[in-house]
């Protein structure tokens, strides 16, 4: 599963909607609860752990797929 | 330096302070919150501290729920606040997760708009209007209108304010000669506490709740009501703020709503706040407690536009066990909070 369907399923919205551009706040779906879970479907996804330092960081699409980029370039 | 969430301890003490402070929370509010209870191991809260500064808050206030025969304990959550939320998403999420591991059940009770969008979608039950406010005007000040005049002429209003009101048809209240009235939370409290009329879960507070809430609370000056009795039938507690405090608050338990010892401690309390000038005297009831809402009624209370909505955050399964609990302003801290 690539980091935008992760994305669009943790927030609960089409797949079409999770452009490149999206980011916290931009839309009422992707709100601090919806944030929570998408955290913790990365770890899930990258078996690994996101501190609530990181949690603040990984607040765009972009964001994420530089993470996803970097977890999946470890492993 | 990296951040963490942390059980609040003395050494936050500063800079929390200072976070709650943003919110509006006086330096003596924090202190009696957060460090002025003689719990022991109980948590006060949890705190989010970046850059060795308090960011993020979630606070607890502990207590016993009686369910049937057991005694569970659980926590009250307030001041749920997170610095720049815009900036830190999820850490008020994490933070009231965070806190019910460390106590399950919590309960929240009210909330502003955020906080019920969010609650709503995290707890395993939510009951709509679950606390009823219930307003005895005594004089023009106390009246439901009073607040729109307040606004728009506040002159006028502050010459009217004290004006008393004709209670056509209703007693004044009187202080019978087998009512006590004592300054502070009274010991004789204690047994009424346990007074249960119908059964529904209830938190089981004791004197040392009431007495953090109410005697040690610097805000709050209070009165404790009740006829002397080995197995008291009725008493209240009626407390307002210390300075200018023209709004007085009851909690009020009875084993029976239509009982005479009943009417002696309401009607105590009515006479009481009357003679000290209050505009109005206020209590929550439960929604279902008709009962009390009978009595209430009787004496002239009206319910107030404002119902609270109450909010399980539980892993339990018997989340239907807990609910609908009977509650008070001595639930969270409602007490202060005028």
């Amino acid at each position: 599963m690539d980091v935008k369907q992760i994305i669009a399923q943790a927030i609960g919205v089409p797949i079409e909607r999770v452009t490149d551009e999206l980011e916290y706040g931009a839309i009422p779906e992707w709100d601090s609860l919806n944030h929570v879970n998408l955290m913790t479907a990365l770890e899930e996804r990258f078996c690994t752990s996101i501190d609530e330092d990181l949690m603040v960081e990984l607040t765009s699409v972009r964001a994420i797929a530089r993470f996803a980029s970097e977890r999946d370039g470890r492993r | 330096m990296g951040s963490s969430i942390e059980p609040i301890a003395p050494r936050h003490r500063r800079s929390l302070v200072e976070h709650l402070g943003r919110f509006g929370l006086p330096p003596e509010i924090v202190d009696w919150k957060y460090y002025g209870r003689s719990r022991g191991a109980d948590p006060t809260g949890l705190a989010w501290v970046r850059d060795g500064r308090v960011q993020g808050t979630v606070g607890l206030i502990p207590f016993s729920v009686q369910v049937s025969g057991t005694k569970l304990p659980a926590a009250w959550t307030c001041d749920w606040l997170v610095e720049s939320p815009e900036a830190n998403p999820g850490i008020g999420i994490v933070l009231l997760r965070k806190a019910r591991e460390l106590i399950d059940p919590l309960f929240t009770v009210g909330g502003n708009d955020v906080t019920r969008r969010l609650v709503t979608r995290m707890a395993a039950a939510t009951v709509e209007d679950a606390a009823e406010e219930w307003h005895l005007a005594l004089r023009v000040g106390g009246l439901a209108w009073f607040d729109g005049l307040e606004r728009r002429m506040p002159a006028l209003a502050r010459a009217a304010r004290r004006f008393p009101l004709v209670r056509v048809g209703r007693s004044p209240g009187v202080v019978a000669p087998d009512v006590r009235i004592e300054a502070g939370v009274s010991a004789a409290v204690g047994p009424a506490l346990e007074l249960r009329p119908d059964g529904s879960p209830r938190p089981a507070y004791d004197l040392g709740y009431l007495r953090w809430q109410l005697d040690a609370c610097p805000a709050l000056r209070c009165v404790s009501i009740y006829v002397p009795a080995r197995q008291p039938a009725a008493a209240a507690v009626c407390w307002s703020l210390r300075e200018a405090g023209l709004r007085w608050r009851m909690a009020l338990w009875s084993r029976d709503p239509e009982a005479e010892e009943t009417a002696s401690v309401l009607g105590a309390a009515v006479a009481h706040v009357r003679a000290r000038g209050a505009v109005q005297l206020a209590t929550i009831t439960r929604r279902e407690n008709a009962a009390m809402k009978t009595l209430l009624r009787r004496w002239g209370f009206a319910p107030a536009p404002r119902a609270r909505t109450l909010f399980v955050l539980t892993g339990r399964a018997d989340v239907e066990a807990l609910t609908p609990l009977a509650l008070s302003f001595l639930d969270g801290d409602l007490a202060y909070r005028f």
